[in-house]
């Protein structure tokens, strides 16, 4: 007999093995034996394996599954009277959901969240979506300095515009080297923060180009 | 003819106080500010010192073209009595080139706040101890002394620092960075301007060198027991004199370039898929961390 069902969220640490043995035990044996669970257990490892299996351009974004079970803490806290096994089960719906639509992106070639060499979606020259995602942030940054550069470059003397350009030359050319071989290896952790760095530096270098002839 | 000897001694003496007289005008102003008070200035201007000193008062002394206007404006304090907080000066002429030949000098409040946008200009701003924030296009700019916050911000001007402040945030474009002695928190970057960090033996805390292009070099440092570098670099070399003392760990990755390590016999491994290179060393039980990291650029660690 089953008094207590075994707990969303520590059905969450048994899967990414952070549960002590005991409780893991205590655990195991009980989704094994517990009807009401099993069903639950077995949707939820099927979605992570199925996520474990995605390529790395299109995993689900970082803190995603603590996202999830946060969400899940807060509505506990706010409705504590909703059954367990409902909170879990639309978790399950959210998880499979992110999933079908991680899976659809994935055979999805011309998708926005994605940037293929080839449209033969090989996993390998795909970037990373979190990255990708940064990248939007990054250049819509960059368009808006841009295009405020180019309304002070009038007032600008012409070595100061030289200066200004040759700089975003010379980030620009890092960044494309840098992101060619992020294609190559998109899973390069130590490339995204170079990257990211140059980013930056290019969007900082725009904001004071573009804050020069208020200077004066 | 022994009569005409002093007049001309006079003649030659004061030739030189007036020689600027036809193309220059004086400057010499002074105003009771609160010894914490903000001080701005903007202008295109050759010269700009400024100078901390002991009293709580401002003054401008130096010449400016003949048409250009100095102008200087002094917020009363809202309080009886008291010295006030702010004052905004700015210079203006027909053009930079005119500009170019104004030579102003700013004594200030030591601790005070002091804030300075212009062009192509040599500024230079020693014995202060307030806060700081100088922006130039061109020319250089010297800080010689340690004030607690310093914000350098410029395009091509090359940046030296000689003192240890608190807080320090330099950027250029192409302009080299060269900083003589530490920091708690530090942030240096250029695009492809070279940056300098010769410790002189000051202690560094929290600090982030990047640069695109530029070379980096850190040497002479003290790192703090619980001290935080990072250093980027695209293409940039990177040289480290690996610091003595306190117990540390370096981090040191290069995506697709080289690894030297003069600091001891560890041999730096192959990077992801065979490219590149990492090395990690410690000393002792660790505590201070340098990261260092470059896509293409050559990073050598040195011994002291």
């Amino acid at each position: 007999m089953m008094s207590d069902h075994v707990d969303f969220a520590v059905m969450n640490d048994l899967l990414d093995g952070s549960l002590e043995p005991e409780r893991r035990a205590v655990a195991l044996h009980h989704v094994d034996t517990c009807e009401a669970c099993a069903g639950t257990w077995t949707a939820l490892r099927d979605v992570h394996e199925l996520s474990r299996s995605l390529p790395t351009a299109l995993r689900e974004p970082e803190g995603l599954w603590e996202d999830i079970r946060d969400s899940i803490e807060r509505s506990r806290t706010v409705t504590p009277r909703v059954p367990s096994r409902l909170l879990a089960a639309a978790a399950v719906v959210l998880i499979a959901l992110t999933s079908g639509v991680t899976a659809w992106l994935m055979r999805t070639t011309d998708s926005p969240r994605s940037v293929a060499v080839r449209p033969a979606a090989n996993a390998a020259e795909v970037l990373p979506a979190a990255f990708i995602a940064a990248e939007q942030g990054y250049a819509a940054d960059v368009a808006e300095l841009r295009a405020l550069f180019e309304s002070a470059r009038p007032s600008l003397t012409p070595e100061t515009v030289r200066v200004v350009e040759q700089s975003l030359a010379t980030i620009d050319g890092a960044i494309v080297e840098a992101r060619r071989a992020l294609l190559a290896d998109p899973g390069n952790v130590e490339l995204v923060g170079l990257i990211g760095a140059t980013y930056r530096q290019k969007i900082e270098l725009l904001r004071r180009a573009a804050e020069l002839p208020h200077s004066l | 003819m022994r009569r005409n000897i002093p007049v001309a001694l006079i003649i030659a003496c004061a030739a030189p106080l007036t020689a600027q007289s036809p193309s220059s005008q004086p400057i010499d102003r002074g105003w009771a500010v609160a010894p914490t008070a903000s001080i701005r200035f903007s202008g295109s201007v050759g010269r700009l010192r400024i100078i901390g000193w002991d009293r709580d008062s401002l003054a401008v002394v130096g010449t400016v073209p003949v048409g250009a206007r100095f102008e200087a404006g002094i917020a009363s304090s809202p309080r009886a009595g008291e010295r006030p907080a702010s004052a905004k000066m700015y210079l203006e002429a027909a053009d930079d080139a005119v500009a170019s030949t104004a030579t102003l000098e700013f004594r200030v409040p030591r601790r005070s706040r002091v804030w300075v946008k212009s062009g192509t200009a040599d500024v230079e701003l020693r014995d202060f101890e307030g806060g700081a924030d100088l922006n130039v296009i061109g020319g250089r700019v010297v800080v010689v002394g340690s004030p607690r916050e310093l914000q350098v911000g410029a395009m091509d001007a090359d940046v030296d620092v000689k003192g240890s402040p608190n807080w320090l945030r330099v950027k250029t474009a192409t302009g080299t960075i060269t900083v003589r002695g530490g920091s708690t928190d530090a942030a240096l970057a250029t695009v492809s301007g070279g940056i300098r960090l010769e410790g002189a033996g000051g202690a560094l805390e929290r600090a982030r060198f990047e640069t695109v292009s530029g070379p980096i070099s850190v040497n002479d440092i003290v790192l703090a027991r619980s001290a935080d570098v990072v250093i980027d670099s695209h293409s940039g070399a990177v040289n480290l004199v690996v610091p003595p003392g306190t117990d540390f760990e370096i981090a040191a990755t290069s995506v697709v370039g080289s690894i030297e390590n003069r600091f001891d016999a560890r041999r730096p491994l192959a990077g992801r898929e065979g490219r590149g290179a990492e090395l990690n060393i410690s000393r002792g039980s660790g505590g201070a961390r340098i990261t260092i990291g470059t896509f293409k650029g050559t990073i050598t660690l040195t011994a002291p």
